[in-house]
């Protein structure tokens, strides 16, 4: 039991680099100033563009380049102040460590009254005063307060609310009387956001939960487990502590998750326990302010709710509006933040390869605006010859009646219907050069209609085709997490994790492959015909193909229900799917490569009409 | 009952002007039309500083409170065209205590804000401006400038 284990846990700690990493960091803060960089360099998924960057959380960010900071500062330099007040000083500075102490030397009394700090220390910040009248908010009556060192008494629920909405400008936080400089220590902020009504701090009523929470499983394990058991299908015997299969699979299950909203702090709570100062807001606030300045180098991860930061560390030429065309696929500077999501740095949209970034916008946009709408109206309605009014026809007879004006026409000849009425049908008469251009221009309508359709279906298809392997994953990943809870009780040689990585793998290839041709989609729209395209689609052709059969693989799976033979049919797939997950990247990077090839020798023309 | 903070505070605003306000202000809320007070519109006046070119007149201003007042500030207008470097031409008036991103802070009262206001009148601040003419004028064509202030504050001088 003891030995499998132990794979689990050496097979975690291989599965989650970026957990292995966080812990890293938060050793690496214990030992004041060590400024390591955290998250080794990386080298772009487009392997045309040479590029290297860092992707790393958020609060990696926060600690990195503030606390760090200010740590280097006190152990260096300041050793007098506390890292609290360095950030304040860093913060004034705009985070620059020089600054802060060429200030400092310079005239230390206005420096200290610029930032807002205070030389003295040891003050009761929160603290009951009798009869006290808020003047914010005018209660009244035994109230518990909140000051700095100043003696600014306002009634703790007003501070509060007031550090609450200033945090959000991510300048720093003064005190609440008006005129007064003093900063709001970032500890401060914290403890007043986490205050609860009777002022005790949420840190504390959680330590007590966890003390009492430790307390009662140490008894209550045991029938933990029984009830664990209880639930599987067919108990046979009972082992203790099942506790390390909870850990494994939720860990286990993040790594696909990724469609799980995040806020800008979870996520990453581990790091939170660590350092309190990474729960003031207002640091988070600077942090994100910090980053959008400097957007030439850093980006936030555009996944929806994605709390990742990518640095790049070699200089991307963002481009300029004279080549504005460009069309190397060399020159498309994909990323990937530490959740894997991958994105292009240029146009901080999903990796878009084979397509240029301007065509990426271009399609985007033609997706999104109505263009299409239009063309459809052109293609099957037609104005009133009055009013303007779009209208089609459904059915009846080529009497028209506007419902907007109420004018009266004839669907052929768009004459008024007055007319009609003496000369039966006169419009039947064939006058050649008018039918030519209004069939002409219908037929064109529909034409340039049916070809963005075609890609649009092909493009849309692979998109909702994503989600749905993703949920099949999630089966699969339920059917197994059943069953090798099973097995563990039962047998000595179960299944571990390590024995379907691979499911992992490929639904990540899978998913390349799929974001791949969706973009494949959207080049092909914008290409002249000529043999070269041929060529090109052929090759889509192969990826497709490849794609569904992996697809269609995972599917197969799903429908498994977790059994004995699970184990032998997983062994037995496995070489499939590692093999068509290697044919589908392989086909990708193939599709990419003759993209990027036909576009440098001209052999691929885009379109010049929009 | 429970009145909304911005209300309490409203109401002790108006409790504290009552006692007591700086001479030659006036401030009041606005009657609704069914003759009940609305706390949150009020009708104010700010005298210009004796011995400045601002002097001998009363100078109308609206303060708008909204609902997250006193989280936020309020807003401050006088009538649309004012001639001052840091009104708005809708009349709104450009004021760091005024600004939620700058110097508010919930604990600013009334009287606080009147009298920050009449100190623009007689010292603007010409890196925030607000409207092109009385900014030009101020710090290009002094003379102008004055004679305008002078003509405003005529148009707004005092009954008596």
């Amino acid at each position: 039991m003891s030995d499998e284990y132990d794979s689990y846990e050496s097979d975690l700690s291989f599965e989650f680099e970026e957990e292995g990493y966080s812990s890293e960091e938060t050793e690496s803060q214990d030992s004041p100033g060590s400024n390591g960089s955290p998250a080794s360099e990386s080298t772009s998924p487009n392997a045309l563009c040479k590029l290297t960057y860092r992707s790393f959380p958020m609060l990696s960010f926060i600690e990195e380049n503030f606390i760090a900071k200010a740590q280097d500062l006190r152990s260096l330099f300041l050793p007098d102040f506390s890292v609290d007040q360095l950030l304040i000083m860093l913060q004034y500075k705009n985070w620059l460590k020089l600054e802060v102490l060429s200030d400092y030397y310079d005239n230390w009394p206005k420096f200290r009254e610029a930032c807002g700090l205070c030389e003295e220390s040891g003050h009761e910040r929160f603290k009951t005063v009798k009869d006290f009248m808020c003047p914010v908010c005018c209660e009244s009556g035994d109230l518990q307060v909140f000051s700095l060192q100043c003696n600014h008494e306002y009634c703790s629920t007003c501070y509060r609310t007031y550090v609450e909405t200033t945090a959000l400008h991510g300048a720093i936080v003064r005190c609440i009387e008006p005129l007064c400089n003093l900063a709001v220590l970032h500890l401060d902020i914290v403890s007043l956001i986490n205050m609860l009504p009777t002022g005790v701090s949420l840190t504390e009523e959680l330590q007590k939960l966890d003390l009492k929470k430790n307390d009662e499983t140490d008894g209550d394990e045991k029938e933990d487990s029984d009830t664990d058991l209880l639930s599987l299908e067919s108990s046979e015997t009972n082992r203790n502590d099942p506790s390390p299969f909870h850990v494994t699979a939720d860990l286990y299950f993040d790594v696909f998750d990724f469609s799980k909203t995040l806020t800008s702090t979870d996520g990453l709570d581990h790091l939170n326990d660590v350092n309190p100062l990474l729960n003031s807001p207002a640091l988070l606030q600077a942090a994100r302010i910090s980053v959008d300045s400097r957007f030439k180098k850093f980006s936030w991860c555009p996944a929806l709710d994605c709390p990742s930061v990518v640095q790049l560390e070699t200089f991307v030429n963002k481009t300029d509006s004279n080549q504005k065309q460009e069309s190397r696929l060399s020159k498309v500077p994909i990323v990937a933040c530490f959740k894997s999501h991958e994105f292009c740095f240029n146009c901080r949209f999903e990796n878009h390869l084979p397509s240029p970034c301007w065509l990426a916008e271009k399609w985007i946009k033609k997706c999104s605006d109505d263009s299409e709408t239009l063309n459809w109206l052109q293609a099957h309605t037609q104005g009133c010859p009055e009013c303007l009014a779009l209208i089609e026809k459904n059915g009846g007879c080529n009497h028209v009646v506007c419902r907007k004006c109420q004018y009266e026409f004839c669907w052929i000849c768009f004459g008024p219907w007055s007319e009609h009425k003496s000369s039966f049908w006169q419009c039947n008469r064939f006058v050649p050069e008018e039918v030519k251009e209004t069939e002409l221009n219908k037929s064109k309508h529909l034409l340039s209609l049916s070809r963005y359709l075609h890609y649009y279906q092909r493009f849309a298809a692979h998109q909702i085709s994503m989600a749905g392997d993703y949920k099949t994953l999630g089966t699969i990943h339920a059917h197994m997490l059943n069953y090798m809870k099973y097995t563990s009780f039962t047998e000595r040689n179960s299944i571990s994790w390590n024995d379907i990585q691979y499911l992992s793998d490929s639904y990540k290839g899978l998913c390349a492959g799929r974001k791949t041709l969706m973009w494949s989609y959207a080049f092909a729209f914008y290409l002249c015909p000529n043999n070269f395209s041929t060529i090109f689609e052929s090759m889509q052709d192969f990826l497709n193909d490849t794609v569904e059969k992996l697809s269609q693989l995972l599917e197969q799976l799903k429908l498994m229900q977790p059994s004995k033979t699970l184990r032998v049919l997983i062994a037995n797939k496995r070489e499939k799917f590692v093999e068509l997950t290697a044919l589908v990247l392989q086909r990708r990077r193939m599709l990419i490569d003759c993209a990027n090839s036909g576009i440098e020798k001209g052999d691929l023309v885009f379109l010049q009409t929009s | 009952m429970s009145l909304s903070l911005c209300k309490v505070r409203l109401q002790e605003e108006r409790k504290q002007w009552r006692k007591d306000h700086p001479f030659g202000f006036y401030a009041r809320p606005k009657k609704t039309a069914d003759g009940t007070l609305d706390l949150t519109r009020w009708d104010a006046g700010i005298p210009g500083k004796s011995n400045s070119l601002w002097a001998e007149a009363t100078y109308p201003v609206t303060i708008t409170f909204s609902d997250e007042y006193p989280s936020k500030p309020p807003k401050v207008m006088f009538p649309p065209g004012f001639w001052h470097p840091n009104v708005y031409p809708s009349g709104t008036v450009c004021l760091s205590i005024l600004n939620e991103s700058q110097d508010w802070r919930p604990a600013i009262t009334l009287k606080q804000i009147v009298l920050g206001i009449q100190e623009l009148l007689t010292n603007p601040n010409p890196d925030s401006p607000a409207q092109e003419p009385a900014w030009k004028a101020f710090s290009k064509d002094r003379a102008t400038y004055e004679k305008k202030v002078k003509e405003q504050a005529k148009k707004y001088a005092n009954a008596t």
